[in-house]
């Protein structure tokens, strides 16, 4: 071994070829799918050859190992060929409904294969013809398969779709204790059949939208006919349209394209991954949507006070639904405000902190080398990355880590002086609060906003913290999401409707739509009543 | 891009700049301020807090032992010209907005107080709740303050002067004060404050005894026997303690009892404790307090009674015939009496004679206040405001108003409510 | 597109914005401790009028558009005129005066003019951001303010001395209601609505938000006067420049809880703030209207940029309080009878061209 480094490092050897590659410019592309424009349209052709031939180039079969391609001789010497996907398709599906039931087909005259095979003996249940090359491909990509007769100009298709998916789980981010328990997963059936189990009428539409010029990803949007207002629906059809990409992978990106403004203030699209959520988004007048391959869906249009809003509203009885809010709102407040009023009132109004509590606040800072301000940066920075890695760890880790990250580091910090008690204190109040922000992306914009609300405290106090939320709220103010302003529901509860800011109506007292959505059809039933009820009492 | 690094150096340019505040452990708190009259000027004594032992530095034990406040004393023209020089001396800036207390000494006081009551308008950062208290010598008050039992000098000064269940201090406060000199409504009157003198020959048996056992607390306050006994039924056996003249421990020397009487801005007179009960009784701030009285039929048997007055006192005001008639009303609750004596059989005669003891000993208060000193203590020109329709009518019978001409009645109404837990038959 | 909710909240937040800097001052230095009597007669001749108001003033358009309509284009260049006379010394007394409060009451150890360089900042990002968005932000955030004004004077019940309220009829009959009709100066900001009533669906958003917001604001300036005039004894009460700052100090709930002031002057100062951005974005308005500019939000820029400089005139705080005194005595004046005289000009203008 001590030779061969001595050779290596005195002795001339010439470089190997590992050593020698670069990356060079390719340049010579045979054909790129991307440059589709050029080349002619393709389309099926009555040659068994021909067929057999152009799907094998477009294919790259050989190289492209997942590909099948089954030829089959049907009787009469008819011959004809399969082509799928393999890990896509549900292979029994293949072999017994179609292959089989073509080996067994009887003798075809010219010009009936069309109807003897597709109508009269192919028993498979979704199927489709198609002529040109790209829909072809397009459908085999996702799971198809396709058949080709000799004799015939078109293709069969058939929707033999199954691969290994996620099944159904409970929520992850969305727990509630009452209330349906399922969550979205990422086939696009499941998911619009998870909506539709519940609101059960056939005004429900499912629009097909398809975004990504490569990915082709596939989609729904949701409304129910004759509720949703048709404006609307047609807005965002017309966004989801003219998006020009060519990959979008989750719904995320989705959320992103078609925002009003996705600049760092606010997010203006609800996405949820309980179905219960978005059905009873879209009885309320709302447009849900739905990709495949994503988990979630978003609801749109939305509004402020519905990022602060939990499912589990719904299934409490309204004091305690109101009473939970109001704590959300207090922690939602605590994490963004709290830091920034303990710097302004320590620096600049000692005269409102009781005289006692003063005393313990100067004696404990007194052993402390670093101005608030910094300090309160160290500590919060420090939470942060606390926060980041135990996304990162491996569960059995991930709960220990928030042991040492709280406990030691903290109590050992206060013990080596750098920082002060309090200011530990402040800390994990700020870190409790921002974890009960409702939506994700909120409690991001919190945490971002929470660090310019620091600086104004620390520049101007009370004043710079009134002079930031004053902005804060107009900017929000002048937000539009689809036309529906931000700020919509007042504080106040409206007599006799579902919409509700903080305080909510009893459920025998939602009758009437939100009335910011322009619905249609301005009711959700009449007098809702609990009809045991009136055969007694005479109602109010 | 652009926006969000313009955005990101806004903040860092403010806090660059010297707009920052103030750590809180870069000022020093005043916790006193006391105004002695000096040579030019007056000597202002500062006190303020030491915050490290108080709560004992950032380890996490509770101070005790040890001074906890400082003073400084300053010769100077007005307190913010004494600030100003005391800031020099102290390496820490001083904070007025957690002062408690404002001590002045009797000789400023007697010159008129209208230069403070200019500051504490003017100024934001002294609270209008600071009390201001009258001394005999302020800078002495203010060194002998040593609380034992509490850890925090503030709630000392919390607990001696606005603390609920006495009644020997009026509960005036720098805003009342501010308020009696502009508007001329009436006369204020503010708590005494004083130190008391221990007997020479008690603090040297206390050295001698003090290598052995324990230490002989019970000193012969020299002041203690030149207190007044009060004469009459009334509060009688008990003394009529000025401050300074109650008999305390030996490390907290510093006392509050008594009033101060002002004419305008003018201090005129002071009195003891029992006066200050009587003017709390008059005025309606009258809580929970042990009064003592004698029964006519056995003049040794001193009786306790636990009073409390929850209505406020009505005042009937005869304008022309200038009298005045006070009905002040009791509710009293037995404490204390010998056992031969049968109370309950003989309750309305303790009421009454009771009644017809306080009536003497509150007409006599206010035969002096507004007889021989002219002080309109009560406020009765504020009470007459109501006879008039503009304010310029007002300010001309305010003019000819004289404390003198006006005759009293005090009609007190005693109900004995309760005889404790006992009732013997 | 303004609700008349949202129209009622805007005006409610301009009167009684008005009685947290220095008016009451001025009002006590009129009437003496009386002047709770000139406010509710002020109230109720405020109602009168407007409803004089309400009965001339008959179309849909602002009141600039309105002059156009019966006298051309002279007629709207001076209409436009007063009204950007009248504005402008609402909002410069404004922005002379509030940074001096705050340095005075919240940040004793800033310059002033930083102070008033970011409250003109925030001004303009405010107008900037719309008249609709400002709607929306007072129809949250004003009933919170609400409900810590009644619970400010809920704590100061204590404090309230009967007396103090005697002789009744103050400084006199004469000085109440004769020289105290310049209390209607307190009202002059309904100018707003006749500006605002372009951005309303209908007229009887106008007239019904006028009515109201005239009837809650006048009520909250008498709560305020009252406990003024209840706390403070008479002559005393002349001599503070912010008396609702010297209430806030004299509320004492127990040991601890009696140190709020600095937490009720944060919420008027986010009150402050959006009455500025209001006023800002219609002075924009008028001046952009009158004059035909096309509307763009550098103009708000600039309009600021000219209020700062006229604001910077008075060279101390005292200058700038006289100003203010000299301002209410003729404000008012305008603001009640400009609309009456546009209104039945129109009416006659529409009725000759129906007729003729």
């Amino acid at each position: 071994m001590i030779k061969d480094m001595l050779k290596k490092i005195f002795i001339y050897s010439p470089k190997n070829e590992a050593e020698r590659f670069e990356v060079n410019e390719y340049n010579d592309i045979e054909y790129d799918i991307r440059e589709e424009k050029g080349i002619k349209k393709a389309y099926v052709s009555d040659s068994f050859d021909y067929n057999y031939s152009y799907m094998k180039k477009r294919y790259r079969v050989p190289d492209n190992n997942d590909i099948v391609m089954r030829s089959i001789i049907m009787k009469g010497n008819r011959r004809a060929f399969v082509i799928f996907i393999e890990g896509m398709v549900t292979t029994s599906y293949v072999d017994d409904n179609i292959i089989k039931s073509l080996m067994e087909l009887p003798y075809i005259k010219k010009g009936e294969e069309e109807t003897k095979i597709s109508e009269r003996f192919t028993t498979h249940a979704q199927m489709r013809n198609a002529n040109d090359f790209d829909v072809i491909a397009d459908d085999i990509n996702f799971g198809s398969c396709a058949l080709f007769v000799e004799g015939v100009n078109e293709a069969f298709l058939f929707d033999v779709r199954g691969w290994e998916h996620r099944s159904i789980n409970k929520p992850d981010n969305e727990q509630s204790i009452y209330g349906p328990q399922e969550a979205f997963a990422e086939m696009l059936r499941t998911n619009t059949a998870l909506v539709r189990k519940i609101v059960k009428t056939e005004k429900l539409v499912a629009l097909a939208i398809t975004v990504g010029k490569v990915s082709k990803t596939r989609g729904v949007l949701l409304y129910i006919d004759g509720v949703a207002n048709k404006k609307l629906v047609n807005e965002v059809k017309r966004r989801i349209d003219n998006i020009s990409v060519d990959y979008i992978i989750g719904i995320e990106e989705l959320q992103m394209f078609i925002s009003d403004r996705s600049s760092i203030v606010t997010p203006q699209i609800i996405s949820t991954e309980r179905p219960d959520r978005a059905a009873r988004a879209l009885t309320e007048g709302r447009c849900v949507a739905i990709l495949n391959g994503s988990p979630r869906s978003l609801i749109l249009p939305s509004n402020a006070f519905e990022l602060m809003h939990v499912a589990s509203d719904e299934y409490l009885s309204v004091p305690f639904a109101v009473m939970s809010r109001l704590i959300r709102m207090l922690g939602m407040f605590l994490s963004l405000l709290l830091p920034a009023l303990y710097l302004a009132i320590t620096q600049f109004h000692q005269e409102i902190i009781p005289t006692y509590l003063l005393y313990s606040i100067s004696a404990a800072r007194e052993n402390v080398p670093f101005p608030s301000l910094i300090e309160l940066l160290l500590m919060d920075i420090s939470f942060e990355l606390i926060r980041e890695a135990g996304i990162r760890m491996p569960s059995p880790i991930g709960s220990t880590l928030g042991i040492v990250g709280g406990l030691i580091l903290g109590q050992a910090a206060v013990s080596a002086k750098i920082v002060s008690p309090i200011m530990i204190i402040v800390i994990a109040i700020t870190g409790i609060g921002s974890f009960s922000t409702a939506d994700y992306t909120l409690g991001w914009t919190y945490r971002v906003l929470r660090l310019a609300f620091i600086f104004l405290a620390a520049f101007m106090g009370f004043y710079g913290i009134a002079v930031g939320i004053v902005v804060y709220s107009l900017y929000i103010g002048s937000v539009k999401s689809f036309g529906v302003p931000f700020l919509s529901p007042s504080l106040h509860v409206k007599n006799r409707s579902v919409e509700s800011a903080v305080m909510m109506n009893s459920v025998w007292q939602r009758e009437k739509r939100p009335e910011y959505l322009k619905t249609e059809d301005k009711l959700t039933e009449p007098v809702i009543s609990s009809r045991w009820y009136l055969k007694n009492k005479r109602r109010k | 891009m652009k926006k969000a690094k313009c955005l990101l150096l806004i903040p860092l340019i403010f806090t660059l700049s010297s707009c920052v505040g103030e750590e809180p452990n870069d000022i020093a708190y005043v916790t006193a301020l006391g105004i002695d009259k000096a040579e030019s000027g007056y000597l202002y004594t500062i006190q303020f807090a030491k915050p490290n032992k108080i709560s004992g530095g950032s380890s996490e034990e509770g101070g005790s032992g040890g001074d906890i406040v400082e003073n400084i004393s300053i010769e100077a023209p007005t307190i913010y010209s004494a600030i100003n020089n005391a800031n020099s001396i102290v390496s820490k800036n001083f904070s007025m907005s957690h002062a408690k207390i404002i001590v002045v000494s009797e000789e400023t006081a007697k010159e008129g107080l209208n230069g403070i009551n200019d500051t504490l308008s003017r100024n934001d950062e002294i609270r209008p709740g600071v009390y201001i208290a009258i001394a005999e010598n302020a800078g002495e008050y203010l060194e002998e303050v040593k609380p034992v039992i509490e850890v925090n000098p503030s709630k000392y000064y919390q607990l001696t002067y606005e603390n609920n269940n006495e009644s020997s201090i009026p509960k005036n406060t720098a805003l009342d004060f501010y308020f009696a000199c502009i508007s001329g409504d009436e006369d204020c009157v503010l708590p005494l404050a004083g130190v008391a003198e221990a007997d020479e020959k008690s603090e040297t048996t206390n050295e001698k005894s003090g290598s052995g056992g324990e230490e002989d607390k019970s000193i012969t306050n020299k002041s203690q026997q030149e207190a007044e006994k009060n004469e009459g039924g009334f509060e009688s056996g008990t003394n009529n303690k000025l401050a300074g003249q109650a008999g305390v421990t030996i490390t907290n020397k510093s006392e509050a009892m008594g009033i101060a009487i002002f004419k305008e801005d003018k201090y005129i007179e002071k009195m003891g404790s029992t006066e200050a009960e009587i003017y709390n009784m008059l005025v309606g701030k009258f809580r929970d307090d042990y009064l003592t009285f004698y029964a006519d039929s056995t003049p040794e048997i001193p009786i306790t009674v636990k009073t409390e007055e929850r209505v406020k006192p009505k005042y009937k005001i005869n304008k022309e015939k200038k009298e005045i008639d006070i009905y002040i009303r009791l509710i009293c609750e037995l404490q204390s009496v010998s056992e031969k004596y049968r109370a309950e059989r003989s309750i309305e005669q303790i009421e009454e004679s009771i009644s017809q003891m306080t009536d003497e000993r509150l007409e006599n208060f206010v035969k002096t206040l507004y007889g021989e000193l002219g002080a309109d203590v009560l406020g009765i020109k504020g009470k007459l405001k109501s006879r008039f329709l503009t304010i310029d009518e007002y300010e001309e019978y305010c003019k000819s108003f004289k404390p003198e001409e006006w005759k009293f009645n005090i009609h007190t109404e005693i109900k004995m409510l309760r005889t404790g837990m006992t009732y013997y038959n | 597109m303004l609700t008349q909710k949202q129209l009622t909240t805007v005006l409610v937040n301009a009167i009684a914005v008005k009685m947290l800097l220095t008016y009451p001052r001025v009002l006590i230095l009129m009437c003496g401790n009386a002047a709770w009597i000139n406010v509710l007669y002020c109230t109720g001749l405020a109602v009168l009028l407007f409803g004089a108001i309400r009965l001339a003033y008959n179309t849909d358009k602002n009141i600039i558009d309105a002059a156009a309509e019966a006298g051309g284009t002279w007629l709207r260049i001076t209409v436009g005129v007063i009204l950007f006379i009248i504005m402008s010394a609402n909002v410069v007394s404004l922005i002379r005066v509030f940074p001096e409060i705050i340095r005075l009451v919240l940040l004793q150890n800033t310059r002033e003019d930083l102070i008033g360089v970011i409250f003109i900042a925030a001004l303009i990002i405010g107008a900037v951001c719309g008249i609709e968005s400002i709607g929306r932000v007072h129809e949250i955030f004003i009933p919170i303010a609400g409900i810590v004004f009644v619970v400010f004077l809920l704590l100061l019940i204590p404090k309230y001395n009967i007396e103090l309220i005697f002789p009744i009829m103050g400084k006199g009959t004469s000085d109440i209601f004769i020289q105290g009709i310049s209390g209607l100066s307190v009202f002059s900001d309904i100018m707003l609505l006749n500006m605002l009533i372009s951005h309303t669906n209908s007229i009887d958003n106008y007239k019904r938000a006028g009515t109201k917001s005239i009837l809650i604001g006048g009520i909250c300036a008498f709560f305020i006067i009252a406990a003024y005039a209840l706390s403070y004894a008479y002559p005393g009460s002349e001599n503070f420049l912010i008396p609702i700052y010297q209430l806030e100090r004299m509320i004492y709930l127990s040991n601890f809880f009696s140190r709020f002031e600095a937490i009720f002057q944060f919420i008027w100062t986010i009150s402050i703030l959006l009455y500025g951005s209001v006023y800002l974005a219609v002075i924009t308005e008028v001046w952009e209207t009158s004059f035909k500019i096309k509307p763009a939000k550098i103009n708000i820029i600039s309009i600021a940029i000219v209020l700062t400089a006229i604001s910077a005139f008075p060279d101390s705080l005292s200058i700038a309080t006289e100003w203010e005194i000299f301002i209410t005595k003729w404000i008012y004046i305008p603001v009640f009878l400009l609309p009456i005289a546009v209104g039945l000009l129109c009416n006659i203008k529409r009725k000759k061209k129906d007729g003729g």
